[in-house]
């Protein structure tokens, strides 16, 4: 069988049928099944039992719904908030200190959970309000928390990285090092923009009135609410860094953990928990049902020699090597406006990962990069989960259009970042270095 | 039109109900995980189930809960498109596009079906120390793909009285 054909032919079908709205689990699956069976016969089929069961007996995925569960119950735990008012204390006074200050927390948040999701709809419920009535321009207030909550995938602990694992099968615990550094300069260019926007522009974010101004008393005070949050930082990120436990181990820790806060906060209601759960179920399952379609996917792929093909023409891109790699990044970019993230990492990251390889780089670099990429595409319209996720929080006076605005200059400052990432490779590697030798 | 209508609404409240049982399941996970840390870490003396336990707990939380996460419209799609487009052009989109699905889950039946039953007949079992039953476990492959084909043939009902009529059923 011809593999540029099948390749074609794969992703033509592919892409077909989720433009028409088919989920992408499904849309992978069944044209990797159609097409198995049309080309080989029914007995090629029969690896796809085992594949499935190869994502059962695997205890690393386990952690993906603790991870869920915990920025879920985060969200209802009454931590945000708490943050919030030390924060508003600390950062208040200083010209654009709200908003700099909700992506500090925005960072905080991402050290604590795996998701986009759970900075951005807190922040887009505590922040957000705060900021519209301290007179702060919409489009900086939008994009700091739009910018900020998708700080969540890179700062570890992130599912997306878990999942990528998963595909390229790499290392979780390097993965989750590598995206350190990236993580605290992305979230660093936001504050400095924010700052030196609001030095040169004080109307846009006026610092506060004297009188919101709290004592040294009530500052201190306010410190407590970092207390929670440091303890389940290092309780998770700190366990797996050191090697002591596992990131399915630190998961369920972490968890566990946030129960406890939700319960000091006197938050923990059985309403919220039960949500929690539910949000939890259909979360994972659509991620691990995503992750069996490409499974599917991958034997179809490898049964056909197409590899071969795929690499034959990434490899001979203009501008050698690295000709490849800004290659891909324009297709994840382009992916990415239209396309959620983990839908794109099954997709192309088998196609990809062996190329990568071949090249000599590290799959570690390369993970973090897709990540980088993809913090662009949380904010890219049409399709950007934070878009959508803030807009459902925003207040009803802030549309749609606005919160698109308001994201130009903060995806720019993440294609800075890209770029840094990928001239200077250390920026991830050297962590995961440092700590495993 | 009675029975269709009654149908399709048993196999959506199977569904529901499958969700309700399925999503507490991540407090269990949690708590199995925490009590081997705790004897691991502070005992000294890891459980021998545990690690296996999870993951067969994780897997038919999952697997079984795709159905319900079907029936809740949460498997992520590209809708950019998509929602520009009247409910009732949907409904025929979803018509047309529904045999990838049903390939798909059937295909998955099929075979899990062959791999659950085989592990059934030899009565296998895992090589660790625990040794569980495999079975069960790979079970929920076939009865996972069952209650997706249930929740998917409802939808696909659904849409085809919304594009063939114009009437939600």
């Amino acid at each position: 069988m011809n593999a540029a054909l099948v390749t074609v032919l794969f992703f033509g079908l592919v892409l077909f049928f989720l433009t028409l709205g088919l989920p992408v689990s499904f849309a992978l699956g069944g044209v990797s099944v159609a097409l198995t069976y049309f080309f080989w016969g029914p007995e090629g089929l029969s690896i796809i039992a085992n594949r499935a069961w190869g994502a059962v007996a695997n205890f690393v995925v386990v952690c993906v719904p603790l991870f869920v569960f915990m920025g879920a119950m985060l969200e209802r735990s009454g931590v945000a908030s708490a943050l919030y008012k030390s924060m508003h204390l600390w950062c208040g006074r200083l010209r654009g200190g709200l908003a700099a200050g909700t992506v500090l927390i925005c960072m905080l948040f991402a050290a604590m959970t795996g998701l986009s999701a759970s900075a951005t709809v807190t922040m887009g419920l505590v922040a957000l309000p705060e900021m519209l009535k301290r007179n702060y321009d919409k489009s900086l207030a939008l994009g700091c928390i739009t910018a900020g909550g998708a700080l969540g995938v890179l700062i570890p602990p992130s599912v997306t990285m878990v999942l990528y694992a998963l595909v390229a099968e790499q290392s979780v615990g390097k993965l989750f090092m590598g995206g350190v550094i990236p993580g605290v300069i992305l979230g660093l260019f936001f504050i400095a923009y924010i700052l030196i926007r609001a030095a040169f522009q004080p109307q846009i974010a006026p610092g506060a009135p004297q009188e919101e101004r709290g004592t040294w008393r009530h500052k201190l005070m306010a410190l407590r609410a970092v207390i929670l949050p440091s303890l389940i930082i290092l309780g998770v990120l700190g366990t797996i860094f050191a090697g002591i436990a596992t990131p399915t181990e630190a998961a369920a820790v972490g968890a566990m953990l946030t129960l406890v806060s939700a319960a000091i906060h006197k938050r923990l209601r059985w309403a919220d928990v039960r949500d929690a759960c539910y949000q939890t179920l259909k979360v994972s399952s659509m991620a691990m049902w995503i992750y069996l379609g490409s499974l599917c996917f991958t034997t179809l792929y490898y049964s056909t020699g197409a590899p071969a093909f795929v690499k034959e023409f990434l490899l001979h891109m203009p501008g050698g090597k690295w000709g490849t790699i800004i290659t891909i990044q324009i297709i994840w970019f382009l992916l990415g406006m239209f396309l959620d993230p983990w839908g794109i990492i099954m997709i192309t990251a088998p196609v990809f990962c062996p190329v990568i390889k071949e090249l000599g780089f590290s799959l570690i670099w390369f993970g973090v990069l897709f990540i980088v990429n993809m913090e662009m595409a949380y904010l890219t319209p049409p399709f950007g989960f934070n878009l959508f996720y803030l807009k459902g929080v925003a207040p009803s006076d802030v549309s749609l259009a606005d919160i698109y605005r308001s994201v130009v200059p903060f995806i720019a400052l993440q294609a800075l970042a890209l770029i840094l990432v990928i001239v200077f490779p250390q920026l991830v590697l050297w962590i995961p270095k440092m700590m495993l030798g | 039109m009675r029975a269709i209508i009654f149908v399709v609404r048993t196999i959506d409240k199977l569904s529901q109900l499958s969700g309700k049982i399925l999503s507490p399941i991540v407090l269990f996970l949690m708590a199995v995980i925490v009590y081997d840390v705790t004897k691991r870490y502070v005992f000294s003396h890891p459980t021998l189930w545990a690690q296996e336990l999870s993951e067969f707990i994780f897997g038919a939380y999952w697997l079984l809960g795709g159905a319900y996460t079907l029936l809740e419209e949460a498997h992520v799609k590209m809708d950019v498109f998509y929602r520009r487009f009247s409910v009732r052009t949907r409904a025929v989109i979803n018509v047309i596009t529904a045999p990838i699905f049903f390939v798909f889950i059937l295909i998955l039946l099929r075979e899990g079906w062959h791999f659950a039953s085989f592990s059934l007949r030899c009565a296998e079992h895992s090589n660790s120390m625990w040794s569980p039953p495999l079975y069960p476990a790979k079970m929920m492959i076939p009865m996972a793909a069952l209650l997706m084909l249930l929740q998917g043939t409802t939808k696909f009902v659904r849409a085809l009285v919304l594009a063939i009529t114009g009437r939600e059923l």
